[in-house]
């Protein structure tokens, strides 16, 4: 098994990561308002460094809105937010070009993806022509309005999130664009005392007020690009395939993951091991990212999913029989 | 799982004779040999049952299957005790599977406060109705491999085997769209859908954000987009539960005929996206509301293998009552269990529910020709009178039917490519 050094040893940080513990105190500046869900905070940072979107599906109130918000407010990023609704058109989360008969010309009025971080709310709401919408951008990090490419901002950051209650009327999302998606994640209700905590926090005012940011937008592009150098060993990278591989033959998956679930998992352990401050990837952080990042790409039978049988049952299965490596040593 | 100890068996037996004889002859050693093992077997008896101390089973396993289906079953082993688990075996029984009893070893060490997840792998191997998984024991054996120490947890969990499906190919391409997605169909009607309808001259109360701009450029004048409206498709099966339609046993019976056919029906429904609900009235009436998900065909199936044919009311009574909440564009089935029915009141149902823009379908399961189980036989010409007479109601009202006979299986009448195509008898 890969051990992550020894209990108590100070632990190098990576040279290439350029001040790796600026990650523990954007966890913290986030947990401010989130709190006592640091494995959250810790694995969305994680597809934030890998340059990966998040879909998050939660119930209504547990905080989604408040930690995209409080992640653009940290890396002192532009923050929009689109609320879909059957009625959202492309051009709505896009833009639009606009004729003005003075000027007899058309005038481009970009929409609300040209920002940082974009959540993008309850995006099954939207009808799949709007959802298409967003593939472009989230692949080209670029628009197209009337055959002209408009470039995104960066960093560029995409919350999605939709409800798995109230599914009459919703559209789900179609299986190549829930591959665009680095990861999808829940974030669960509090633990009692955190509860509490949170109510005593927000008496008065809301914290997200007084949040500070803790780096910009620049130095939050520079670590995505440290975060790539993060080394990892074949033996890993193995494991990743064979993990990526045994998805696709599990008896109950009718597809398993595609390849680009592999090179997500990979990029995202990377950005873990960054944030834990480990100059090398081992088995655990593909392990503790692989159901966020592999479950929603599992096509489950449909005999399978009558029974209840999800990606995410699929992937812990998957899991529990691959190998773990278990013969490499850390260059 | 074997827990007979041979060496246990043997050495006992020795341990016995030798007592006995040192009794009889005095010898000290061989009465101390004997004491011996029995002070071993008690320490074994005590090591094994020590073992489970504070050890959990339970198990996760979803509520349901279908017939053939290979399921994993988890058993969550977790450690109250405060001692490390070594060697802890966990059976348990899978009602709808063929073996009596699966074992799954967790070799251990379990430490303290940890738990583990064991699963093995069943077939689901009997045919569908209601089982039940359990009860969960774990065993263990002393250090020596003496003694083994077995504790039941007595938790049933009821188990459902649902029939194995087919799709059936004509009512998987009625009605669906294939040009965008089979979810969606639309109407010839102004709305919000996929299918682009045209542009128009922009009117009061036009949303700003329709204007089709390069549309307005050309002609000077604001244009908006026009999308067609979307339909929601539904679906409702109508199954005959009549005590009157029960004929045939086991697998040749009427039951087994309505059971798997409809559960395939409603499959089709499923796969095809339609909002699907089933009514039915037996011995209760059975009304699962119209959904769509992979929950909601369970619900559906859940009913489906708990019926009998018990009731005392008439299909086509059940389908009246009904009628009114269908909504138009609603595709229904009617499941019939007995040919031998008004039809002239099958007549009045079908054009009724045409009149709502309903479409019906018919599927007439002949009991007249199964072995009769509550009534005298009917007469091979009478049964076939009838048969006849309901056959050419239906061409006469032209609506897709079929009429199916014990001469062929379910499976067989599914997998024919007219099936619920064409009236019976007609030419495809």
């Amino acid at each position: 098994m890969a051990t992550e050094g020894t209990p108590g040893q100070a632990e190098p940080a990576h040279p290439a990561a350029g001040g790796l513990p600026i990650f523990t105190r954007l966890m913290d500046n986030i947990e401010k308002v989130i709190l006592g869900k640091r494995e959250v905070i810790e694995t969305i940072l994680s597809a934030l460094l890998a340059r990966g979107y998040v879909l998050v599906e939660d119930l209504p109130g547990v905080g989604k809105t408040i930690l995209a918000r409080a992640l653009a407010l940290s890396i002192q990023g532009q923050y929009r937010r689109v609320q879909c609704t059957p009625d959202l058109l492309p051009s709505d989360v896009t833009g639009v070009s606009i004729w003005d008969p003075k000027e007899m010309q058309f005038k481009f009025r970009p929409g609300p993806i040209f920002t940082n971080v974009l959540l993008v709310d309850e995006v099954n709401r939207a009808t799949p022509r709007t959802q298409a919408a967003f593939l472009e951008a989230m692949e080209e990090r670029q628009v197209s309005v009337d055959g002209h490419p408009y470039a995104i901002p960066k960093p560029f950051f995409l919350i999605a999130t939709q409800n798995p209650i109230e599914m009459a009327g919703t559209f789900p999302l179609p299986e190549a664009q829930l591959d665009r998606f680095m990861m999808r994640i829940a974030i669960g209700y509090p633990a009692s005392t955190d509860e509490v905590n949170m109510m005593r926090a927000q008496r008065e005012l809301h914290p997200i007020r007084f949040l500070k940011p803790v780096m910009d937008a620049e130095h939050l592009m520079k670590t995505q690009d440290a975060v790539r150098k993060i080394f990892i060993h074949d033996s890993v990278l193995s494991y990743i395939q064979r993990i990526v591989d045994e998805t696709r033959r599990h008896p109950h998956a009718a597809f398993g993951s595609s390849p680009r679930g592999a090179l997500h998992l990979l990029h995202a352990s990377q950005a873990l091991a960054a944030i834990r401050r480990k100059s090398f990837v081992t088995p655990d952080h593909v392990k503790t990212l692989a159901e966020p990042v592999l479950a929603h790409r599992v096509l489950v039978k449909p005999h399978s999913r009558v029974q209840g049988v999800d990606g995410k049952r699929v992937v812990e299965e998957v899991l529990r029989t691959v190998e773990v490596p278990v013969d490499f040593e850390p260059r | 799982m074997d827990t007979y100890s041979p060496w246990r068996g043997f050495l006992t037996a020795v341990a016995v004779l030798a007592g006995l004889l040192g009794f009889a002859s005095g010898a000290p050693a061989l009465v101390g040999f004997a004491f011996g093992w029995a002070l071993l077997m008690a320490l074994g008896v005590f090591a094994s049952r020590f073992g489970l101390v504070g050890l959990v089973g339970q198990r996760r396993i979803g509520p349901n299957a279908f017939e053939g289906d290979l399921l994993t079953v988890d058993v969550v082993l977790e450690n109250y005790g405060r001692r490390a688990a070594r060697f802890v075996v966990a059976s348990d029984t899978f009602g709808a599977g063929l073996a009596d009893r699966q074992s799954v070893l967790e070799a251990g060490p379990l430490p303290s406060m940890h738990r583990r997840v064991l699963s093995y792998r069943a077939f689901v191997a009997r045919q569908w109705g209601l089982y039940t998984v359990g009860p969960l024991s774990l065993g263990a054996w002393d250090p020596l491999g003496l003694v083994y120490a077995s504790r039941e947890i007595p938790r049933l969990d009821p188990f459902e085997v649902f029939p194995r499906t087919h799709e059936i190919e004509s009512l998987s391409t009625q009605a669906g769209r294939a040009t965008i997605s089979p979810r969606d169909s639309t109407a010839a009607a102004a709305g919000q859908s996929l299918l682009f309808r045209g542009v128009r001259d922009f009117e009061a109360g036009d949303d700003v954000r329709r204007i089709h701009w390069p549309a307005t450029a050309r002609r000077g004048s604001p244009m908006v987009r026009e999308f067609e409206r979307d339909q929601q498709p539904a679906f409702v099966l109508f199954l005959d539960l009549d005590r009157r339609g029960r004929a045939g046993i086991g697998r040749n019976s009427t039951l087994e005929y309505l059971v798997r056919i409809g559960a395939s029906i409603l499959w089709t429904a499923y796969r095809r996206g339609d909002v699907l609900s089933l009514v039915a009235e037996g011995e209760r009436e059975i009304m699962v509301p119209p959904g769509q998900d992979e929950t909601h065909l369970a619900t559906a199936m859940h009913e489906l293998v708990r019926v009998r044919q018990r009731g005392t009311t008439s299909l086509l009574t059940v389908v009246d009552r009904h009628r009114e909440w269908l909504p138009s564009g609603t595709t229904a089935v009617l499941l019939l269990a007995n040919p031998d029915i008004d039809l002239d009141a099958l007549s009045q149902t079908l054009q009724g529910l045409r009149a709502f823009a309903v479409r019906p379908l018919v599927v007439a399961v002949d009991t007249l020709q199964f072995p009769p189980v509550d009534r005298p036989p009917t007469p091979v010409a009478v049964a076939r009178e009838r048969r006849e007479a309901l056959r050419q109601c239906l061409v006469d009202l032209d609506v897709a039917a079929t009429i199916v006979g014990p001469d062929e299986t379910p499976e067989e009448t599914l997998k024919r490519t007219d099936f619920l195509k064409n009236p019976p008898g007609a030419a495809s």
